[in-house]
């Protein structure tokens, strides 16, 4: 052994005559056989291994400090801050292994070369794969898995930091965001802003209607990327309606015009949840985004014949030749919004012009859209009114004109379907198309033959981009702006992108933008010289995917007629303002009209709830758009119900859950949206099997086993809870559409069936009936109790006399909390054992109860019936308690354990009661002690040390113990040769 | 043995001659009694035990248990025990499995209800590392098994020449009991405690 080991310093050139002495090798084990097989060989090599590093401790601890260990100081640092640590290096680390090792030389830690539970304190591993990380305690074998900083933090901080901040994967993460819910949810509160709704309401009626529903966003959905900007999509909403709507209003409130003389100034109408009960409902119909995103649905209506694919052929005769080539054309209507309503004001063609909901030039309204001329001054979309007339005095501001964009917008997309069969609508005023082309053709001349036809006919202008792809022709329209047109053949791409600033590319926003700033990539071109790898671990694998194709005018998607919709759902940020939960509530409930309708609309129905609530940063200020949601954080759950649903009843219960499971202060919330995903189409045929299935459930929830439930009165009940739907259990379950119907009358309920209900549905019902349920059941309680208290009189007479009628009422089933037992059973057991009421199994019978607390966890059964036990201390004879015992179906150890505080009875020590009990208990002990002696020693050592324990606190455990020790230790000593070391 | 018509007992004794085996190498893993490196983490019942790897050790603790199995099964082995020696030969600790086989149940054993008793008390040795003092330098160790009367060798042939007579010191006084686990399940009942010389004896 200490052959090899010297060997092994040799071979590194630092014979050490120290490491010998320093390090006391461990009596080998295997020293017979050192090789005998793989085991032993590995042993070998682990500790060579381990000498070798020592001997390399020593002398680089040497080198690093000569001071301190020439003059043979043996201070901290010669000890090292990572003393007693060492550490298992698992993959790429940066600092890389090597490094590591060297860290711990220097500071005194181990370094181990093979994993061994035994040897290793910390695993050190910058990254785990997707399969060590899901089981990780496999992995680790308990040990820490820590990222490498914490070693170069400790040694920053030259003493050993905790590594528990540096752990790889965090548990933490998901409580620190519950903890600060909770956190805001205690000290939020007393923070109210009601000032400023005070200010708030004042001025709802001096200042006119701006801005209406800008920051509306209608869920997005659809699967190109290039859609997203505007594909914000929902189908339904009948968009004629709201339409007229808009016009007949504008119409009335000609008075105060501005441009046209047209207003849509709605001087009153009230604007925020605060004050308008229908605010949802208005929101939607003043929104342009709304339309944007309604617009689809009445496009794949209007032009379904066209879509379903047996399109126009008059465009491209040499159809079923082979030598076709497609190419990808991008067609954009110039600054639509605006020129749609110039078109009839020739002479504003040039001058700078806007669409805006709001005129008022001091206004926060914001831009929705500007014409060249205006753009020249800098204005863009989205800029507030008062921001663009100081850059530009004389802007005209129009406001919006809904029916002649739906005109233009039919105008433009006939005219493209006749040209082409194959289109993809993006938005109103945007469309992809996938066009056919001999080798002979130009696209660029059909380019000119559309753009020229749809000028012709809207009087609007339009600019195209032609690619190999949809991101050329994409990119190729950026270029083409305004009016004109442009054609990046294959052999030019290079050359195009090249020069190309990465924001230009979709789906590059301003965060993957400034991390690629960050490596000095602003082009294409520069992006190109990246590689796959390093894009997709810096920016995440399907980006880092996506940009190394783009920035190689690589684009893969197709150009599809028709998009399938994959969520539905309305959200709204703006003007958003709640006083107290009821207006939160009031609010929720009309959201969740508004996605049921749009539900309706399209004829589906969604599995997935997803609720997203903005609420007000911390120390956020008022925004600065009037009405806006300003600086929000985002919070947003998902549930996945088991049937697809789409009516109001259960969307609202849901949604009420979701919302109140965020333990929000409803005054800081600014914006909520509601979606629906994973659609299914909706089949009446579906409603009745939900219908059954509530029906099971409940009567799954009120089958006790003993009474079966009566029909009648399992639909009753069912029909009452489900539209307030707070049963836990049933949480996830689907509920019936029915609104809250009348109640019956009391005498039709049945009072068994009331019982067995779980306590929050039986307390909800009593509160419909105000309290008279309980009322009722209570006085039966009494009768029965009355009954069953006669009846076990005689039982017990039977089977002992001493029973005492206190104590038999002590021990029967006490019927007063049947009504709550239910939520005991097994299936229902909550999920939390904290949950656990411990008054209410208390009440159950003794059965019942030893088959609930056999299910739970043993650390909690230590709280189990600390009532009774009170008073079965003075249980008349030694038998009852063995009886008692025997129907607890618990040991005595256990029973002491759960009722420790409670065995202190006052009662006075010399009494004769005492002197009885005492004698009572002893003799139980002393059977309970030759019941066990022989199998079981391990229950009476535990039962006297908790009496040993307990004794300090209870003259009469005191009293107890000192009686009974001398016959345990004699027993222990004739059965077992010794005696108890207690 | 024959499987077909296996006794309870037998089948009992198969289960807790295994389940000793496993038990006697955690005893020896957790004593620290030979580096830890010397055993390999398995599992046994679910529960994480370790075995001892070297050939002979496993091999010494295997055949001196399995050499219990016929007596276990009759009820003739009443106590195993390991023990551990100091350097004058004097018990310094024992591991006492107790053992009663019900001769007379004859209905059939729930071994999953056996393997489950059986679990527990892995369980609880593991962690009953602390009671376990380190023991001295140049301590040994044995495994013991005390018998309810000596087994007759015309009977049992070979094997029974196999065990030789102990002559473990004993101790002057009562020894200290410290119980870690204890079972009651038909046919067997299974008690595990600690011996300790009482606090008197270390002192003469």
């Amino acid at each position: 052994m200490s052959h090899s080991s010297g060997s092994s310093s040799r071979k590194r050139g630092r014979p050490s005559s120290k490491s010998g002495a320093t390090n006391p090798h461990k009596p080998p084990f295997f020293k017979s056989s050192p090789f005998s097989d793989f085991g032993s060989y590995m042993t070998e090599k682990n500790r060579k291994l381990r000498d070798q590093f020592e001997t390399d401790a020593s002398s680089s601890s040497h080198g690093a400090n000569p001071a301190i260990a020439d003059g043979g100081v043996s201070g901290v640092d010669s000890q090292g801050i990572f003393k007693g640590v060492a550490i298992f290096v698992d993959g790429f680390t940066v600092p890389s292994s090597q490094e590591l090792k060297n860290y711990m030389l220097k500071h005194g830690g181990k370094f181990v070369n093979y994993f061994s539970r035994h040897t290793v304190t910390h695993i050190i591993c910058s990254n785990l794969p997707d399969s060590k990380r899901k089981n990780l305690r496999a992995f680790s074998h308990g040990l820490p898995v820590v990222k490498p900083d914490w070693i170069v933090d400790s040694i920053a901080a030259n003493t050993l930091l905790s590594w528990v901040l540096y752990q790889l994967v965090e548990h933490a993460i998901t409580e620190t965001s519950k903890q600060l819910k909770l956190s805001a949810f205690f000290s939020e509160k007393g923070t109210s802003r009601s000032h400023h709704q005070g200010i708030l309401i004042q001025n709802e009626t001096s200042l006119p209607d701006k801005c209406k529903g800008e920051s509306t966003e209608l869920t997005l959905s659809g699967t190109d990327n290039f859609s997203q900007e505007k594909s914000q999509e929902s189908k339904h909403i009948d968009t004629n309606d709201e339409l007229k709507d808009v016009k007949s209003e504008s119409e009335e409130d000609c008075s105060t015009s501005y441009v046209a003389g047209k207003s849509s100034d709605h001087l009153n109408r009230p604007h925020s949840t605060l004050t308008d009960l229908n605010f949802v409902e208005n929101y939607f119909k003043y929104s342009r985004l709304h339309f944007i995103g309604t617009w689809r649905n009445r496009y794949r209506n209007r032009f379904s014949n066209f879509l379903s694919g047996t399109g126009s052929k008059n465009n491209n005769p040499n159809n079923d030749t082979e030598n076709l080539r497609r190419i990808v054309m991008h067609i954009d209507m110039d600054c639509f919004f605006v020129s749609v309503v110039i078109r009839n004001f020739p002479d504003l063609l040039d001058k700078p012009v806007a669409v805006c909901h709001s005129n008022n030039p001091k206004g926060t309204a914001e831009i929705s859209s500007a014409n060249y001329p205006a753009r020249s001054y800098g204005i863009k979309a989205g800029m507030f009114v008062r921001d663009a007339k100081a850059r530009c005095p004389h802007l005209t501001i129009f406001p919006y004109d809904f029916s002649a964009y739906e005109e233009v917008a039919d105008q433009f997309y006939s005219i493209l379907h006749k040209h082409c069969e194959k289109v993809q609508a993006v938005s109103c005023d945007e469309a992809f198309l996938a066009v056919s082309l001999s080798l002979n053709d130009n696209p660029e001349n059909i380019a000119e033959i559309i753009r020229k036809e749809i000028f012709e006919t809207t009087r609007c202008t339009a600019s195209a981009g032609i690619g190999e792809n949809m991101l050329l022709a994409r990119l190729a329209t950026k270029s083409a702006k305004p009016n004109g047109q442009c054609f990046i053949p294959l052999d030019k791409v290079n050359e195009y992108l090249d020069k190309l600033p990465i924001s230009a590319l979709p789906g590059v926003g301003y965060n993957v933008e400034e991390k690629l700033r960050m490596k000095e990539v602003e082009t294409c071109g520069q992006l190109r010289t990246i590689s796959k790898d390093i894009l997709q671990k810096d920016l995440g694998s399907k980006m880092g995917d996506m940009l190394w194709n783009y920035c190689r005018g690589i684009d893969h998607s197709v150009v599809e007629a028709v998009q399938e919709t994959k969520s539905i759902g309305a959200e709204v940020n703006w003007g958003v303002r709640f006083k107290d939960s009821k207006d939160s509530e009031n609010f929720l409930m009309n959201l969740c009209k508004e996605v049921s309708l749009r539900l309706h609309g399209c004829g589906v129905q969604g599995r997935t709830i997803t609720l997203k609530v903005k609420v007000r940063k911390k120390g956020a200020g008022e925004p600065l758009k009037y009405m806006g949601c300003g600086d929000c954080e985002t919070i947003s759950r998902s549930l996945t119900v088991p049937g697809a649903i789409n009516d109001v009843a259960s969307l609202h219960r849901i949604t009420k859950q979701t919302f109140a499971s965020f333990h929000l202060d409803v005054k800081e919330v600014r914006g909520v949206g509601l979606k629906l995903s994973r659609l299914e189409l909706a089949n009446p045929s579906h409603k009745g099997v939900e219908e059954i299935r509530l029906e099971l459930l409940f009567s799954s929830a009120t089958r006790k086993g003993k009474q079966p439930v009566e029909q009648s009165c399992s639909t009753n009940h069912s029909r009452e809870d489900a539209p307030s739907g707070a049963c836990p259990s049933s949480s996830n379950a689907v509920s019936q559409g029915s609104n809250i119907s009348e109640l019956p009358p009391l005498s039709h309920i049945d009072l068994d069936v009331v019982r067995n209900l779980p306590p929050e549905i039986f307390l909800e019902m009593n509160g419909l009936y105000k309290g008279e349920l309980r009322k009722i059941l209570e006085s039966q309680q009494q009768e029965k109790e009355y009954n069953s208290e006669s009846v076990e009189r005689k039982d017990c007479r039977q089977q002992d006399q001493e029973i005492s009628t206190r104590m038999q009422c002590e021990l029967e089933p006490s019927e007063a909390s049947c009504s709550k037992s239910n939520y005991c059973k097994s299936d229902l057991m909550p999920g939390s054992l904290s949950q656990v009421d411990f008054s209410i199994l208390e009440n159950l019978p003794d059965e019942v109860r030893a088959d609930i607390l056999k299910q739970l966890p043993p650390h909690r059964v230590e709280n189990q019936f600390p009532e009774s036990s009170k008073s079965s201390l003075s249980l008349g004879s030694h038998s009852k308690w063995f009886e008692m015992l025997r129907v607890r179906n618990c040991l005595l150890s256990e029973f002491l354990l759960s009722s420790a505080t409670f065995l202190t009875p006052n009662i006075n020590p010399s009494s004769e009661e005492w002197d009885a009990i005492v004698v009572n208990l002893c003799e139980f002990m002393k059977e309970y002690i030759r019941q066990k002696i022989e199998s079981d020693i391990e229950e009476l050592y535990n039962c006297f040390r908790l009496l040993k324990r307990l004794s300090s606190n209870s003259s009469l455990l005191l009293e107890l113990y000192d009686r009974t020790l001398p016959l345990l230790q004699a027993s222990i000593g004739e059965h077992y040769g010794g005696k108890l070391h207690l | 043995m024959d499987r077909k018509n296996q006794s309870p007992q037998g089948q009992t004794a198969k289960v807790v001659v295994e389940f000793l085996e496993v038990a006697i190498n955690c005893i020896v893993f957790l004593k620290g009694f030979y580096p830890s490196r010397a055993f390999e983490r398995r599992r046994y019942m679910n529960v994480v035990v370790n075995k001892a790897r070297h050939p002979q050790l496993a091999n010494y603790i295997h055949s001196s248990i399995f050499a219990l199995l016929p007596y276990i099964q009759k009820g003739l082995a009443e106590r195993v025990v390991v023990i551990f020696y100091g350097k004058d030969q004097v018990p310094l600790e024992k591991f006492v499995f107790k053992l009663t086989v019900d001769q007379s149940y004859q209905s059939s054993v729930s071994e999953l209800e056996l393997e489950f008793a059986l679990r527990a008390f892995l369980v609880k040795l593991n962690s009953a590392e602390t009671i376990a003092k380190p023991l001295p330098s140049g301590a040994n160790w044995e495994i013991t098994a005390y018998f309810r009367e000596l087994p007759s060798q015309e009977n049992d042939g070979e094997e029974t020449k196999l065990w030789v007579p102990t002559d473990t010191k004993q101790w002057m006084q009562p020894s200290e009991i410290t119980p870690i686990k204890s079972m009651d399940s038909n046919p067997l009942k299974l008690q595990l405690y600690m011996e300790h010389p009482s606090v008197t004896e270390q002192k003469v």
